[in-house]
């Protein structure tokens, strides 16, 4: 030691040796005294510790001991020695490293062999979708209801066709994108999506055609139908008694509520109201059927976007949709409500009740003024229709997956008969809306057993699981 | 006490100016800790021994980001007193 300092600071040996013996007795005799801290600038710091005096319990004997306190001395090397340490370690260091990522490297490779089974398994349902995927099954849905009604007129044909069309577009899709997002299996997914996904746009395009042709033709009957209106607003006008009558027609079938209040409303937005109703009684019986058609079609067309875009859910797509379009309108007439109840509420005075009822009313005329008002009411036809078609889509839709459901299900149910023929402690029969996480959630209360659900059952498509097929409960 | 304090309390021991004993605790302590980086023990007689300590990395949980930071490994200079030093450091209480 003293060596060593002799050489770097040339000094003799006993200059050195004294020194370092007066460099730590300093340090002692500063603790000693009872300094605290002694900072040494390049080596750290040295601390004066009081250990507290402590009871233990003797090992061997059970019984109990007074450690007595005592003073230790702490230290803390500065950052700068540390780093020096560290740096000038470095070369030894990185010969342990060098073994240590040696021994880190099977953790990885261990995690690639897991990816490996993942994507054999991938593989596997991805095989199986070329075997039988979803979308043969949907053309023949397709057909299906289209052979079922060829009874009723083409106007419903039209509609129905689209419909389904919409169905079959919008229920393999959300399935296909639900189940990553529920994290069934993500790889998996991710792999088996794109195909059914492409397959589905082939379709799309199919309805899109159809959906296009059937707008072209709902705008033209939509262009006549505003042309008639227009002469017959100005008819009506004139002839106030001939608009009651007309309107009290078609309000008895809108419902009785506002049979009540129409004849109050009448009195005031008589022009307003006639016009309409006597448009729609008019037309109602072709041109209403076309006007059926193209909302009809045009949700159907925004669900498809909105599908590609958003990939909702199923039900929720179909609610949203037409929704989107009525809000524009129900925007701007509620504003006419708001001003047509105004009126009112000066004009008359009376209870707030009856205002309230009213209103309710003008909401519904309002959506018939816009027609009058505006010339070209693409959104004006949306409104009525889609209010009143959007139960009769609903319907239909129903009807049409009632329709669908069948051969799909009869398609797979054969083939899973096969599957589920073993006895099963827990089955589980899908219902619509259902995806195989909820099952799995609602039966074990993670998402993480639809793994085990899809192995058991060895869906030929997880993704889309026909409604009502049987399947089995690990 | 710092640094400089400590240096003026050498220096009034050894009756050597304060230049020099800051000059000799540099000098002194660079040869320690190169001994000290070659991984040897640095014993100093009625003191204590200074060596190098490996500090195994490690994980730290940071309970904010909810993160597992690895640390890597380390060495440090640890020091441990002398028994000598012990007893005279306690002996008076």
């Amino acid at each position: 030691m003293a060596e060593s300092l002799s050489l770097k600071a040339g000094v003799s040996k006993k200059v050195a040796e004294s020194f370092s013996k007066a460099f730590f007795d300093t340090i002692v005799d500063a603790l000693y005294m009872g300094e605290e801290v002694i900072k040494v600038k390049g080596l750290g710091t040295f601390k004066l510790i009081e250990v507290e005096s402590r009871e233990s319990v003797n090992v061997t004997n059970g019984e109990r001991i007074v450690i007595p306190g005592y003073k230790k001395i702490s230290f803390t090397p500065d950052d700068t020695v540390v780093e020096q340490l560290n740096k000038k370690e470095e070369k030894q260091e990185n010969k342990v490293i060098s073994e240590e990522e040696i021994v880190e490297t099977p953790v990885p490779a261990i995690q690639e062999d897991n990816k490996n089974v993942d994507t054999s398994v991938s593989a596997i349902s991805y095989d199986d979708d070329n075997a039988e995927s979803s979308v043969p099954a949907i053309s023949e849905e397709e057909e299906n209801v289209e052979a079922v009604t060829p009874i009723v007129p083409q106007a419903e044909n039209v509609q129905e066709e689209v419909e389904p069309i919409e169905d079959l577009v919008s229920v393999p899709e959300p399935d296909a994108v639900e189940t990553p997002a529920d994290e069934l299996s993500g790889i998996d997914m991710l792999i088996s999506t794109p195909e059914s996904l492409e397959e589905v746009r082939a379709q799309f395009e199919d309805a899109k055609a159809k959906a296009e042709a059937a707008i072209e033709e709902a705008r033209k009957a939509n262009a006549e139908k505003v042309r008639l209106e227009k002469l017959l607003s100005r008819l009506e006008a004139n002839s106030v008694p001939e608009s009651m009558g007309s309107e009290s027609q078609q309000e008895e079938r809108e419902g009785d509520s506002e049979v009540v209040t129409n004849i109050a409303e009448n009195s005031i937005d008589t022009d307003n109201q006639s016009e309409s109703p006597e448009v729609d009684d008019s037309h109602s019986t072709e041109e209403g059927s076309t006007a059926n058609n193209a909302v009809a079609v045009l949700p159907g067309e925004k669900k498809e976007e909105s599908i590609e875009e958003t990939k909702a859910s199923d039900e929720s797509s179909e609610e949203k949709a037409p929704k989107k379009k009525s809000s524009t309108g129900w925007i701007i007439a509620l504003l006419i409500a708001l001003l047509l109840g105004t009126v009112v509420f000066f004009m008359y005075k009376t209870s707030k009740s009856i205002d309230e009822v009213e209103k309710v009313d003008a909401v519904e005329q309002a959506s018939k003024q816009p027609k009058i008002e505006e010339p070209k009411p693409a959104p004006k036809v949306e409104q009525k229709d889609s209010v009143s078609n959007a139960a009769n889509s609903k319907e239909n839709a129903a009807k049409a997956d009632s329709v669908k459901t069948d051969p799909a299900s009869k398609d797979k149910k054969t083939e899973q008969k096969k599957e589920e023929a073993p006895a099963v402690p827990k089955t589980h029969t899908i219902r619509k809306g259902e995806s195989l996480t909820r099952i799995s959630q609602k039966y074990y209360g993670t998402k993480d057993s639809v793994n085990a659900i899809i192995r058991l059952n060895r869906f030929s498509d997880p993704n889309n699981v026909p409604v009502g097929a049987r399947i089995m409960l690990p | 006490m710092n640094n400089k304090e400590f240096i003026e309390r050498v220096s009034q021991k050894t009756n050597f100016e304060t230049e020099d004993v800051k000059n000799l605790t540099a000098s002194m302590i660079e040869a320690m800790l190169e001994s000290v980086a070659d991984g040897d023990v640095v014993a100093i007689q009625g003191f204590g021994t200074f060596e190098p300590r490996e500090k195994a990395r490690r994980k730290i949980y940071n309970p904010t980001t909810k993160d597992f930071i690895i640390v890597p490994k380390k060495t440090t200079l640890s020091f441990k007193m002398s028994p000598t030093l012990k007893e005279r450091i306690n002996m008076n209480d």
